[in-house]
């Protein structure tokens, strides 16, 4: 553009009129969303790693399944579906699961994952195991903008993550920017920021490197997080950590039990969320059941939640004295997970919880868990 | 708040709607430059007040230099203003440089000093208003220019947003006048703005910042990859640095046309140079003019006899290099240039006594003159955006000499990417097409933005590089 270009000529005098300003803004704004749908229908899917494999897979074979585990990395590494089936095969009661469970996923992205595999109509879907956890309103900073992220960022729960914003302490300007953030996501992901990178990776990369599609006939989604993992650059850094804090964990896990009847308020705990989410089940026929996997983090407010009689049924592993096992270091890969043997060994138990469910739809609670302890005191 | 990032688009029409709904042109000027000051917060509140000093200090100075006539005082107040100027940005941007360098020269003669150098934060955009401010003074000082009377005013001279952080260079002779007179809504030429606007962003967003991680990955480590890598990765930095900073100050341009100001032009197709000369006068044109008037000339210019001019050529260079960033290898980067200035000199004095009567067809020396030039400029780049001399050196020995360290390839798409690129510059250079978006029917032109930021939205990467010329 020229320098005299810039410069007012007497062509843009003419001063246009308010209709033709109205009219000219709706042509941009039609421009705008008639271009963002139509790219949106041309854009192959995000390749959203372990999301998009898992929902591949579940898309041929949505039918076969009767549970579907949903989760974190604990869940991912922690559920050995194909023990599961076997277990409640020699209970009396055949069932096939999958593990949806993704490494990072919090409990927004696990909403939208279910969300959309709910979506899918899978006819033999009985029950949906969802791993219960806080509901942060932070995704970590080297999360921001990922595509993952972006991904989970639909309008509801976009809306779902604005209302844990707004239970949150942080201090007003830090809500603010959350606020922010998960409109930024959501706007990236309603006007396909970003996505040209996924179409012009596949226009260029030749059939023959791309990916082959996943296989989960044997693993059903699990992952193991074996002793072969330890050395991998990724989880050495963790496993050496918990190797030099195994004192430290052993006292937190002492002191579990203590911990998790601690009072706690539900002020600040995104309740609508999760009822919501028991609703979203419900229609699609299927039962909820909610999972507190075995970590050393006492979770007082998921207890105060299901005693509130806000989630239909819950599992708490996070019990040391009930499951001392799950808890051994000899079992932990982790603060956090399981090695192989201790997913097996929770995978068991689950399957002897959910098989009394299944039975007699009990609520999953243990006499002995610190719910009932707190409730009994 | 970078323009590219989504909090600019909340900012920017609550600004502009405020610019041209307040009736009081005071009011405007206020609000104009109460936006400006959070423009600047939004990166680091703390160093407005470097700012606000550099304005009080200069608009004092100004007002001084107006009553007093004695040529001690006036020179003394000129001092007064440079030393505060050059002094900030001595400490913030030179202080660590200087006191590096001379630890390194007293080593070399064989005395250590343990000198801890404190970690000084770089103000934003220091070097941009540094050099409008003094602009200023000087001009005031020569009698060039009238002081201005009101410090809002000045004031918003001084950190007028759209290019506050990195220009282009304003003079106050070009910017004061437009504060006297009220501009009005229908003289602004919105479309070209709009369309401006756009194109900034497609450069910067859309180009630059996704060749970054290529250019990134190389310069990290030269010493992994091929010739071919290396000169793909140097092609790149010199797509990625055009596009970042002519695409910011397309987009700064755009912002204060719609707010009723004109803001020169920095660029001017510079890859199509044929010559170092021409480049400059093609690149950063704000920049090289400042350096002109405000260097190279009160350096004797090239009034003098042709060792003093190639001498003011040089240092002008190597104190423009030295502008652009603490580093040795910005002055190399500048000494570069400056020899290419000088030798461009030399030849067009010396041409037809070396060749003779010898002339090529125009075309062929004009592309011969082309690639030069443009080998000369991207081989400069590489000290520009080394991170050290060793690897500098590695990267022109990959450049120059065709011999790669290492073993690593660049995918050769992005060969063609700049190609495509280079071959989108020359046509456009040639062919400018203001026109076609002038004579569009309204609700065309509109449809056709909405669809093109759509478009354009695609290929922004979800994560952002600030613009590289922030850092100068």
């Amino acid at each position: 553009m020229s320098r005299r270009s810039l410069r007012p000529r007497r062509s843009a005098h003419r001063s246009p009129s308010r209709r033709s300003r109205a009219t000219a803004l709706v042509c941009a704004v039609a421009g705008f969303v008639v271009t963002t749908a139509v790219l949106g229908r041309l854009l192959p899917p995000p390749d959203l790693g372990d999301v998009s494999d898992k929902l591949e897979w579940f898309e041929t074979h949505r039918d076969e399944y009767d549970v579907l585990f949903f989760g974190s990395s604990r869940i991912h590494q922690g559920v050995v579906a194909s023990l599961f089936d076997r277990e409640l095969q020699r209970l009396g009661r055949p069932v096939r699961s999958f593990n949806f469970g993704v490494a990072g996923m919090g409990s927004h992205e696990t909403s939208a994952l279910v969300r959309r595999v709910l979506r899918m109509e899978p006819r033999r879907l009985r029950w949906v195991v969802v791993e219960l956890d806080r509901w942060s309103a932070a995704p970590r900073p080297e999360n921001r903008f990922k595509r993952r992220i972006i991904a989970w960022h639909d309008p509801a729960e976009t809306a779902a993550a604005l209302r844990t914003v707004l239970l949150t302490q942080e201090r007003p300007l830090d809500r603010l920017e959350l606020t922010w953030s998960h409109l930024l996501h959501l706007g990236a992901r309603s006007t396909g920021a970003g996505r040209a990178r996924d179409w012009l990776v596949a226009l260029r990369r030749p059939e023959s490197s791309r990916r082959p599609p996943p296989d989960y006939t044997d693993g059903q989604g699990f992952e193991p997080f074996s002793e072969s993992a330890y050395g991998t650059p990724s989880t050495h850094p963790f496993r050496r950590r918990f190797l030099r804090m195994i004192p430290a964990y052993q006292i937190a896990v002492a002191r579990l039990p203590v911990a998790n009847r601690a009072e706690a308020s539900l002020a600040t705990y995104n309740v609508q969320a999760v009822e919501d989410q028991v609703a979203m089940i419900r229609r699609a026929g299927a039962e909820p059941v909610y999972l507190i996997t075995p970590t050393a983090r006492p979770t007082p407010e998921l207890y105060r939640l299901a005693a509130a009689g806000k989630v239909p049924r819950m599992l708490a592993f996070n019990d040391s004295e009930r499951y001392p096992e799950l808890f051994a270091v000899e079992n932990r890969f982790d603060a956090e997970h399981l090695t192989t043997a201790g997913a097996e060994r929770f995978t068991g138990l689950l399957a002897e919880r959910l098989a009394c469910i299944m039975e007699d739809g009990a609520e999953g609670q243990h006499p002995a868990s610190p719910l009932r302890i707190a409730e009994r005191n | 708040m970078l323009f590219t990032e989504p909090l600019f688009f909340l900012f920017f029409p609550v600004v502009l709607a405020g610019a041209w709904w307040l009736s009081s042109d005071r009011l405007r000027k206020l609000w104009l430059l109460a936006a400006s000051y959070l423009f600047y917060a939004a990166w680091d509140w703390r160093f407005l007040s470097l700012i606000a000093a550099s304005t009080l200090v200069d608009y004092w100075v100004g007002r001084a230099l107006e009553r007093v006539e004695a040529s001690r005082g006036r020179r003394a107040l000129l001092v007064t203003s440079l030393a505060l100027n050059l002094g900030l940005l001595g400490v913030f941007k030179y202080y660590g440089f200087f006191v590096e360098s001379a630890r390194g020269l007293l080593a070399v003669l064989g005395l250590s000093v343990a000198t801890r150098v404190p970690e000084i934060v770089l103000p934003v955009g220091i070097s941009f208003y540094t050099f409008q401010t003094l602009s200023y003074t000087i001009d005031l000082y020569r009698g060039r220019l009238e002081p201005v009377r009101s410090l809002p005013d000045f004031a918003l001279f001084v950190s007028f947003f759209p290019q506050l952080v990195a220009g282009p260079i304003v003079r106050a002779s070009d910017f004061l006048p437009q504060l006297d007179r009220r501009p009005r809504w229908a003289d602004v030429a919105v479309r070209r703005h709009l369309a401006l606007f756009l194109i900034g962003f497609v450069k910067k967003a859309c180009l630059a910042d996704n060749v970054a991680p290529v250019v990134d990955r190389v310069f990290a480590d030269p010493s992994l990859w091929t010739s071919s890598a290396v000169w793909t990765a140097v092609l790149l930095y010199a797509v990625q640095i055009y596009c970042d900073f002519s695409g910011y100050t397309d987009m700064a341009i755009a912002c204060a046309g719609l707010l009723g100001f004109r803001l020169e032009r920095n660029f001017d197709f510079p890859y199509v140079a044929r010559s170092v000369t021409e480049f400059w006068r093609r690149w950063h044109i704000s920049l090289s003019g400042w350096l002109r008037d405000y260097l190279y000339i009160p350096l004797g210019g090239s009034r003098g006899v042709r060792l003093a001019t190639y001498r003011n050529l040089m240092v002008t260079m190597l104190l423009g290099g030295l502008w652009h960033g603490a580093a040795w290898t910005f002055v190399i980067w500048g000494a570069l240039h400056g020899v290419a200035l000088v030798a461009h000199k030399e030849w067009t004095r010396r041409r037809s006594a070396i060749i003779g009567s010898w002339t090529s067809p125009a075309a062929v020396g004009g592309a011969l003159s082309w690639c030069l030039t443009l080998f000369w400029v991207c081989l400069a780049w590489i000290f520009f955006r080394a991170r050290s001399f060793a690897d500098a050196w590695l990267l022109v020995r990959a450049f120059a000499l065709f011999r790669g360290a290492g073993e690593l390839s660049v995918d050769p798409a992005w060969l063609a990417f700049v190609a495509a690129l280079g071959a989108l510059h020359w046509v456009s250079s040639r062919r400018r097409a203001e026109g076609a978006v002038e004579e569009m029917p309204d609700w065309a032109f509109a449809g056709a933005y909405g669809a093109a930021a759509a478009v354009a939205l695609l290929f922004v990467p979800l994560r952002s590089d600030p613009f590289i010329y922030f850092q100068f």
